[in-house]
């Protein structure tokens, strides 16, 4: 059990857990979202780390839906494969010149490979037999 | 550039945010943040910046576009840029 200071006021114990070698503390959702939503929302997602994880997450996703590895993305947007690496952990929050770098490339591969899709359709097509 | 002319480009950057990023029009004022009233992450921003230079026909460096956080601030660089 951990306990944590909100807003100086009431302290109130939170349950722990491990997962993968990253400590989590729950929190009912109500009190969740009442913090997300509060004036300081901004305060709370910066200091949870929300938005560096959620574009962590949406970077990934999209790498991941184009089929890319890695490797492959890094080249393509000219940027190092650690800092990708790090980026995807969301270790790192990437400046706005990054995420267009990496946006740009995704887009300008999906182009691409979509044009062979097209391609690889039209060669294969073939008359659905009853 | 006339009141008229900002209101109309005003109205295509509202219009945008609208469409593209799912925000009800109602919702949009010039005053508008986009962290903070949008929800947006770094990444709707390069998004939301890469969907005006398309329909402006224009080039916002990254540099000026990493300062836009306001729909106000927007129209402004946009403004900026077509002059």
């Amino acid at each position: 059990m951990i306990y944590i200071s909100i807003m100086q006021k009431h302290k109130t114990a939170y349950q722990r857990v491990r997962l993968n070698g990253t400590w989590y503390i729950i929190v009912k959702e109500d009190e969740f979202r009442a913090l997300t939503q509060s004036k300081t929302k901004n305060d709370v997602l910066d200091a949870m780390n929300i938005s560096d994880q959620r574009l962590a997450d949406r970077l990934l996703q999209r790498r991941q839906d184009a089929g890319l590895t890695q490797k492959d993305l890094a080249k393509l947007a000219g940027i190092r494969v650690e800092t990708l690496n790090r980026i995807e952990k969301g270790r790192t929050t990437p400046d706005f010149k990054t995420i267009r770098k990496l946006v740009n490339a995704i887009n300008e591969y999906n182009e691409q490979t979509g044009d062979k899709h097209v391609n690889a359709n039209h060669r294969n097509t073939e008359s659905t037999g009853h | 550039m006339s009141t008229q002319t900002i209101e109309t480009l005003s109205q295509r950057v509202i219009e945008l945010i609208s469409t593209h990023h799912d925000i009800p029009k109602e919702q949009i004022s010039l005053d508008s943040q986009f962290v903070a009233d949008f929800g947006f992450d770094s990444l709707d921003k390069v998004e939301f910046m890469m969907n005006v230079e398309e329909e402006f026909d224009i080039a916002v460096p990254d540099e000026k576009a990493d300062m836009i956080t306001t729909v106000r601030d927007a129209v402004q660089a946009i403004q900026n840029l077509t002059l």
